[in-house]
């Protein structure tokens, strides 16, 4: 089965004004890319890394100057696309006379979805993004985070196979960060294929698949997230009841020991991690969590960042 | 379909515009400044003068209409030049965009509820006019439709033209562009003064640009103390198929221009 989005040496430059002159500003460079159907692809990079760049390629916003791209066998941009990929913008502006119901209806039946459809799918939107009480309110009064709630209802109304997602949380409070979380988990249960971009390290590690790591304009690494948390090699235990000759006894085998309020924290490597549990368990603690260490996609990203060498300097 | 539901949209979000509110009472601004002739007609009338009244109120409603009429041509390069660059500006172009709707749906809608908002004004005005020249009685001669029609078929000419070039720069370029465009026959005639020689090259320029502007004669026909001279069927038949093609073809060119347009708002 071919991927559902495929990246072939895209590469973009702007020109932007520098003192009196016009210089080119290379944005994108031979990026190369696939996304399969049914997968979370999360695109990581700092700030002007090129995953917005990306985005708008895909979606026909602007022209590559080299290579191409295809999303479900279509040229990039193309409308007939469209009607199965729901995107949703970091920059969210929708028209301020509008209400959500109206942007929703107004939305939908650009995308063909027919009336029965709209009046079912309308309300439930509304319903689990909570904006039923604002559903009558004009967008233009609208706060980010009920913009950011506007904006994930608007990509979910045609039902797409594909949602491209720029910063799908920023704007959001944990409540509303929680909810994208559940969504897009939800969404890969029922086959849907997401990419998105974000800052989020923490978040990218919870949804997603495979991640992919740009910088100035290059993806650097892409990696499966599964196999990423597999090689984690430390993992942090939080403990209650701890005896002291326990903790010392971890101490003593490299682990970290910090102690908070009533628990302990204990960072220790994997290989000693199930000694330990039957120890602790055998002398009378308990066993509150255990995680990797730290984010085993941090590492992934600051390892790749780094390796691409400071700012200023061309990509390797 | 999904032209007319743009379109529609299109119309709404420009009718909430602060600055055609502004407009709008410019225009009751002007037209309660009628008032004081109409003041004055009654006056005149039961003064025993009906012809000197007839003559002045005739005097002051064509003088209203040609107003209106400009009016209406100036709100159209002014809409022309800002509604697409505007949505690009804003950002609202990006996620009507990203449906499945083509770039040329998307023109095309804009330029519809555009014309829609500019027939909608233009009806307005009409009907403030029928409403006060039927008050006083004032025949209403067949060629004020035409004077109508023209002030249409003109402010959408110009407004196909802003919309070419705005579909491809920003609002304020294509208003200049739009302006410097149509300003070009009268600089003719203002050059001539100094090098008539500059001012035929020019013109030809103008009528080369704009062959035939000036087979929309609005202001012949909005007329009430005389009627125009009559004139054949193929003179008008000329300036409407003319103003048509106008529009056509700067949709054209503008679907054109606009079919590789970055739609990111400018940095």
């Amino acid at each position: 089965m071919p991927p559902l989005l495929r990246f072939d040496d895209v590469s973009k430059t702007y020109r932007a004004w520098r003192g009196w002159r016009r210089q080119p500003v290379p944005a994108l460079d031979r990026l190369s890319l696939e996304v399969e159907r049914g997968e979370i692809f999360g695109f990581l990079g700092p700030n002007g890394a090129g995953k917005t760049t990306a985005l708008h390629l895909l979606m026909g916003f602007i022209f590559a100057d080299g290579g191409r791209g295809y999303a479900f066998d279509l040229p990039f941009g193309d409308s007939r696309a469209h009607r199965h990929i729901g995107f949703l913008p970091e920059n969210l502006a929708f028209y301020r006379h509008l209400t959500p119901v109206r942007l929703l209806r107004f939305f939908g039946r650009l995308n063909d979805v027919s009336p029965a459809d709209l009046n079912r799918r309308v309300p439930d939107l509304l319903d689990r993004l909570k904006l039923t009480e604002a559903a009558h309110r004009r967008i233009g009064g609208f706060s980010r985070g009920m913009l950011q709630r506007v904006g994930l209802a608007q990509v979910l109304i045609h039902d797409p196979d594909l949602l491209v997602l720029d910063e799908p949380t920023s704007g959001l409070d944990p409540l509303g960060r929680r909810l994208v979380r559940q969504l897009l988990l939800e969404l890969k249960e029922r086959g849907k294929t997401v990419f998105l971009s974000s800052h989020l390290l923490s978040e990218i590690e919870l949804v997603c698949d495979r991640v992919g790591v740009m910088d100035r304009g290059r993806l650097l690494r892409t990696g499966s997230v599964s196999a990423l948390l597999e090689g984690s090699t430390r993992v942090e235990l939080t403990v209650r009841g701890a005896a002291p000759a326990w903790l010392e006894r971890m101490r003593g085998q490299g682990a970290e020991v910090s102690a908070r309020a009533h628990l302990h924290q204990v960072v220790l490597d994997r290989p000693q991690l199930r000694p330990a549990v039957e120890q602790l368990w055998l002398e009378g603690g308990e066993l509150l969590s255990v995680i990797p260490a730290r984010s085993t996609v941090e590492d992934f990203f600051i390892e790749a960042v780094a390796e691409a060498g400071p700012p200023g300097e061309k990509v390797q | 379909m999904k032209v007319w539901l743009i379109a529609l949209n299109t119309f709404h979000g420009l009718v909430r515009r602060r600055a055609l509110l502004a407009l709008i009472l410019l225009f009751l601004f002007v037209f309660s400044g009628a008032f004081a002739t109409l003041f004055l007609t009654a006056r005149l009338q039961r003064a025993g003068s009906p012809e000197q009244a007839r003559l002045l109120l005739a005097g002051e409603m064509e003088g209203l209409m040609v107003f209106y009429a400009v009016l209406t041509q100036i709100l159209a390069a002014i809409l022309a030049a800002v509604v697409v660059p505007e949505e690009i500006k804003s950002g609202t172009a990006i996620p009507t965009l990203g449906r499945a709707l083509s770039r040329s749906q998307f023109l095309l809608g804009q330029f519809l509820g555009m014309n829609l908002l500019l027939l909608g004004f233009l009806a307005l005005g009409t009907v403030a006019f029928i409403a006060v020249l039927a008050g006083y009685g004032v025949a209403l001669g067949s060629h004020l439709l035409f004077g109508l029609l023209y002030s249409f078929l003109r402010a959408l000419c110009i407004a196909a033209l802003a919309f070419l070039f705005s579909s491809r720069v920003t609002a304020v370029v294509a208003l200049f562009a739009a302006v410097f465009l149509l300003q070009l026959p009268e600089s003719a005639g203002l050059i001539s003064l100094f090098s008539i020689e500059w001012g035929e090259r020019l013109g030809r320029t103008s009528e080369y640009l704009l062959p035939a502007w000036s087979l929309l004669p609005f202001q012949s026909y909005l007329r009430l103390s005389q009627a125009p001279a009559s004139k054949g069927l193929e003179f008008y038949l000329v300036g409407i198929a003319h103003a048509v093609n106008y529009a056509l073809i700067c949709l054209l060119l503008s679907v054109w221009a606009f079919r590789r347009r970055s739609l990111l708002p400018p940095a």
